[in-house]
């Protein structure tokens, strides 16, 4: 998938962030959205806690030099494009996440994931070390 | 292009995809920028109503289908689902009460550990089901691929079927299953705070149930039972009997990948933590303890004294939300003097305390 292309974007609403602050191409495009590429490499870290045996993983993924990294930085903004700020209360035994994406961290918990955050949470514990 | 190797925060704007105490949130609510208010104000909304629909759950009982019709007083409502390794709830129902065994092995699992469950607690403490009045009990399977728990979500219960390296079916220990249905209990009754101390209890309620209803299952006494949660559940290769021992907490797995089992059995090891809800599956080895060594010094089957001890204090009324290890422990020597005297039952209610060096007094 070329950068620019429909799945690869975050959509951000209001004024304009500072000149330089963060790139911004096709101004205008799509009124009132402005369009995000990320190009560089991304570390994305998951921390999972809880859980029946109350037993901690994490694993992080470099997408330095990665052939796939356009479709981790996809899928990564896409999980932290619904994301929250605070730790949700999770229920009686499930699974609490952080995900860290160059050191922003947003929250997680199940059974309240999105497909999305489901499937980044999946193949950083599987794919990351 | 926003080449970003040094990891720069301003990466993610806006504001409510970063960590924000809500106090801040709050701030931002109140903002005259609709781009800083309006997202403040909808995280605030998500996290109010979340909040209110688990309290809701809890006061007024999970949204639930009616007792069917026809069905016998005093026997439970069973339906289990299979999620199909998706991660909808609560899937496709796959059998209901009273329908033959199927193909399906977890399914089988999980329909008669609910009724050995559904059992123990009318049986030997006269609840009718998780809330008193018959609840229909509700069981998924097969959640998600590959999925290394299970969790009761407020409204039932919810088994994945392990990684197979490190975990197996989470149907295959009974006492797990007895397990999560006692946090039902708990919520419909305690309610005890899922967080600290309070969260420790909880989790300990739901071990020492889950025990119970493993022990019944099996016909043991306190001195033939494991006191295991979780055996059978680690894969071949982990080093490992179980995930939690009540027995000698700390002691159930020391392995390469998990690690070594961090449970205290005393206070002095207690494990202040934020992680893990505040440790409320670490701490939760010291009450674990104290049943057991209650159990143990009055012999004979766990749930005929012991259990009823606990069960006393879990549905009295007095224990509060928040309670700590030491407003249970004086609740469960109350308890033994009102139902027994001045005993053996009181005195071992008390050293068993002493032991795990909980006051009571």
């Amino acid at each position: 998938m070329g950068a620019g292309e429909g799945a690869h974007e975050l959509r951000v609403r209001g004024p304009d962030p500072a000149p330089g602050r963060l790139a911004d191409s096709r101004r205008g495009r799509l009124a009132g959205l402005r369009r995000l590429e990320y190009t560089g490499p991304m570390r994305i870290q998951v921390k999972r806690t809880g859980g029946f045996g109350g037993i901690e993983r994490h694993a992080e993924v470099d997408t330095t030099a990665r052939p796939d990294a356009q479709e981790w930085h996809t899928l990564a903004e896409r999980a932290l494009a619904t994301c929250r700020g605070t730790p949700p209360i999770g229920v009686p035994d499930g699974f609490s996440y952080e995900i860290t994406v160059d050191g922003r961290t947003v929250y997680a918990a199940d059974p309240g994931l999105t497909e999305d955050q489901r499937e980044l949470i999946t193949r950083v514990l599987k794919e990351g070390s | 292009m926003t080449a970003n190797p040094t990891g720069n925060p301003e990466r993610f704007e806006p504001v409510f995809c970063t960590i924000v105490p809500p106090f801040v949130l709050d701030t931002l609510a109140q903002s005259q920028d609709p781009a800083l208010a309006g997202p403040a104000r909808r995280t605030l909304q998500r996290d109010a109503f979340e909040r209110t629909q688990r309290r809701l759950t809890t006061v007024i009982g999970a949204p639930s289908v009616p007792v069917p019709r026809g069905t016998a007083e005093g026997k439970p409502h069973r339906t289990v689902h299979d999620a199909e390794h998706r991660t909808d709830l609560p899937g496709r129902k796959v059998r209901g009460e009273g329908d033959a065994a199927g193909q399906d092995a977890t399914v089988n699992r999980a329909y008669a550990g609910l009724g050995a469950t559904f059992e123990v607690f009318l049986e030997h403490f006269g609840r009718n089901s998780i809330d008193g009045s018959g609840l229909p009990l509700n069981a998924t399977v097969h959640y998600d691929r590959d999925y290394g728990n299970a969790f009761w979500n407020g409204e039932q219960m919810v088994f994945g079927d392990g990684d197979k390296e490190i975990f197996l079916d989470f149907t295959i220990p009974v006492d797990v299953i007895g397990h999560e249905l006692t946090h039902g209990v708990v919520q419909y009754t305690a309610n005890l705070t899922y967080f600290g101390q309070p969260g420790a209890l909880n989790e300990s309620m739901a071990d020492v149930f889950g025990s119970l209803i493993k022990q019944y299952t099996l016909s043991q006494t306190a001195a033939e039972a494991d006191w295991l949660i979780g055996a059978g559940l680690l894969a071949e290769r982990v080093t490992g009997t179980a995930l939690r021992s009540m027995k000698a907490p700390g002691t159930a797995y020391d392995d390469d990948v998990l690690g070594k089992d961090p449970q205290p059995a005393t206070m002095d090891d207690y494990v202040r933590t934020g992680r893990d809800n505040g440790g409320v599956h670490i701490n939760s080895g010291i009450p674990n303890h104290a049943f057991y060594l209650l159990a143990t010094a009055l012999g004979g089957h766990a749930w005929e004294r012991a259990g009823q001890i606990w069960y006393a204090v879990l549905t009295g009324g007095e224990l509060a939300v928040d309670a700590s290890f030491t407003d249970f422990a004086k609740l469960t020597v109350a308890a033994a003097r009102e139902r027994y005297g001045d005993g053996e039952e009181l005195k071992a209610v008390q050293d068993a305390w002493a032991r795990v060096k909980v006051p009571t007094s």
